[in-house]
């Protein structure tokens, strides 16, 4: 069955049925991400109507969580480049991982526009004014073509994939691996052409984005294959995957540290002080508890000893490479604008005031719960039944 | 604009006469950063008892010659009067994605967080000359903009040029002190050009190239 005539064959009747067939851990799954999503979906709708006024950010600090949860979406989709080891770089045993990684990086990518639309004040305006009035100097402009045309060619590779067309899964294989370096280096751009923020200004952001997306992407891969038993068909897959992973951790450590170094070490007050809250002022905990100790030290430890390459610790190892990525986006957003932009104002307080709102925490929970339930139902409904954990090309031409 | 921050006393009346003349919302205080003021007065003071200085920096949209909110904005909502020189803002456009308040060095800039009071002219008692706003949309200083067009339509039927200080914006003509000039420093005969080239004569952050249009004039 191809994906669309499954998709156009779901009924509500038969979701609200199989809930009551399933199993314990189905059900807590249904419960508890379907609470979420509706909790974020009403908070959404909410904030539609009534303005950003319930989020915990102002005129002095204009992004939040919403943005740093948008930049982790975004960058989630880097599971299009483990997609692309197969298709781009002929390393054969990635086929297996092939379909569902691109399947991810299309669900990932529309949720993480959702975020957005939610974040804007003016949303529905974007549709018209994007395209009658396009500002060419503006990253954020090029930052939502790049993704749109990033989404078509993924879209096009996955069509190609499921139809089993050799020559354009290669062709869109190809230009699905450049649309996403491009588009997730423009996401880092937004905050990298930032002149008035120094801790973001420069050449890093955009470079970090596109590490953090091969890192998001692994670690979302390896997150699903130690979940689902039928789809973990190679060890030594999923073991080079971890491999690769500790590889791009530990390169990313030493992008972080030199990002602070460089930082802490400038005469700018604006730049050290953003750097030194990051190490030891208001988001050290977040900082050293879940980007360095969780995001990044346990998951390599985890990997270096051949005794954990079991599923179980390689969920534990992947789930928190995710968390901590997590926030390294949220750090990362923070750090640019915690530091007062006004030079001359010392009566106020070195860094502004931090904090996450109940609605913004629902949102981006909410928008994490409809991938993983979206994702559980596909992987259950019609990965596991039509049998893909190799991909449908693979069995047609052998 | 020019600014002598020697003859500024920091009463802010600038502050308060620039939101009753432009109908500034009233803005949300959940936050103390929710307030919407288009000219912020910033009190520094320096050193300790005995010896305390205060200077108070008046503070509206510095019309940047460069400006990075213009480059930064997706859809052209915010963008340069090249004919004036002034950075506007079309609220009809802007899609409240805030980066022109993360691109603004100076923080000039102010996001309506929740429908704004105060603002529905049919309520009376505000500016029919200044448009209304609503929750969603970035705005910022315009130098009193339907001053500045008023004094031209008025030039224009009398055939003749602006005179110099014939545009007054609101904060300049509530200034009890006179520490504001507005006029045209392309002009060099003008009021501002001739302050704007004295010693004391000096902008924000100058080494971040965007060339600033509000002058200020050191206090000491």
């Amino acid at each position: 069955m191809k994906i669309q005539e499954f998709v156009f064959n779901i009924r509500i009747g038969d979701l609200l049925s199989n809930i009551r067939l399933e199993g314990r851990n189905a059900k807590l799954l249904i419960y508890i991400s379907g609470t979420l999503i509706l909790a974020g979906a009403a908070a959404a709708l909410y904030t539609l109507i009534a303005g950003h006024g319930s989020f915990a950010v102002d005129n002095t600090v204009p992004w939040g969580v919403l943005i740093a949860a948008y930049a982790f979406f975004v960058s989630s989709v880097g599971c299009c480049f483990v997609g692309s080891l197969e298709s781009v770089f002929r390393v054969e045993s990635y086929k297996a991982v092939t379909t569902r990684a691109l399947f991810l990086a299309i669900l990932i990518v529309v949720v993480g526009m959702l975020i957005i639309f939610v974040e804007l004040g003016m949303p529905f305006r974007i549709f018209i004014q994007y395209l009658i009035s396009p500002n060419l100097k503006s990253p954020i402009w090029w930052m939502g073509f790049n993704y749109l045309v990033y989404l078509v060619f993924i879209t096009l590779e996955y069509y190609a994939i499921e139809n089993g067309k050799e020559r354009l899964i290669k062709t869109a294989g190809v230009l699905a691996f450049i649309a996403a370096l491009i588009a997730h280096s423009t996401v880092g751009s937004v905050f990298g052409l930032l002149q008035a923020r120094p801790f973001w200004y420069g050449p890093y952001m955009p470079i970090d984005f596109i590490l953090h997306a091969w890192i998001l992407g692994f670690s979302i891969m390896l997150l699903i294959a130690s979940i689902y038993k039928k789809f973990n068909v190679d060890k030594k897959l999923t073991d080079n995957m971890w491999k690769l992973l500790a590889v791009l951790l530990i390169v990313n450590f030493f992008f972080a540290f030199w990002k602070i170094i460089t930082g802490v070490y400038a005469s700018d007050p604006a730049k050290s002080a953003a750097a030194l809250s990051i190490v030891a002022g208001p988001l050290s905990v977040l900082f050293w508890l879940f980007e360095i100790i969780l995001g990044t030290i346990l998951p390599v430890i985890l990997f270096l000893n051949p005794r954990y390459h079991t599923r179980k610790w390689m969920f534990v190892a992947s789930a928190m490479s995710i968390l901590g990525m997590l926030f390294t986006k949220i750090n990362g957003v923070y750090a640019g604008l915690i530091v007062p932009i006004e030079a001359i104002d010392r009566e106020r307080p070195l860094y502004h005031e931090l904090s996450f709102s109940f609605t913004e925490t629902i949102i981006v929970l909410g928008a994490i719960a409809s991938v993983v339930l979206v994702y559980a139902y596909f992987e259950k409904y019609y990965f596991e039944t039509n049998n893909v954990p190799l991909s449908k090309s693979a069995s047609k031409t052998k | 604009m020019v600014i002598d921050l020697l003859r500024c006393v920091g009463c802010e009346a600038c502050s308060v006469s620039c939101k009753v003349e432009n109908n500034v919302p009233n803005g949300n205080y959940e936050r103390d950063g929710r307030s919407i003021l288009w000219n912020r007065v910033i009190t520094e003071e320096r050193g300790d008892h005995p010896n305390v200085k205060r200077t108070y920096w008046a503070r509206p949209c510095f019309h940047c010659e460069n400006p990075s909110c213009v480059k930064a904005c997706p859809v052209k909502a915010t963008y340069k009067d090249e004919e004036r020189g002034l950075v506007l803002q079309d609220y009809g456009k802007c899609i409240g994605c805030k980066s022109c308040m993360a691109a603004c060095p100076y923080g000039v800039r102010s996001f309506n967080w929740r429908k704004p009071s105060g603002t529905n002219i049919s309520e009376g008692a505000l500016n029919p000359d200044v448009e209304g706003r609503y929750a969603g949309v970035v705005e910022k200083c315009t130098f009193c903009i339907h001053k500045i067009r008023a004094a031209e339509e008025k030039a224009r039927k009398e055939n003749r040029k602006i005179k110099d200080g014939e545009i007054v914006p609101a904060c300049v003509l509530t200034c009890m002190g006179k520490a504001r000039f507005f006029g045209d420093l392309n002009d060099p005969e003008s009021t501002v050009s001739k302050l704007a080239r004295t010693n004391r004569s000096f902008t924000l952050k100058e080494h971040l190239g965007h060339n600033p249009k509000v002058f200020w004039l050191k206090s000491i």
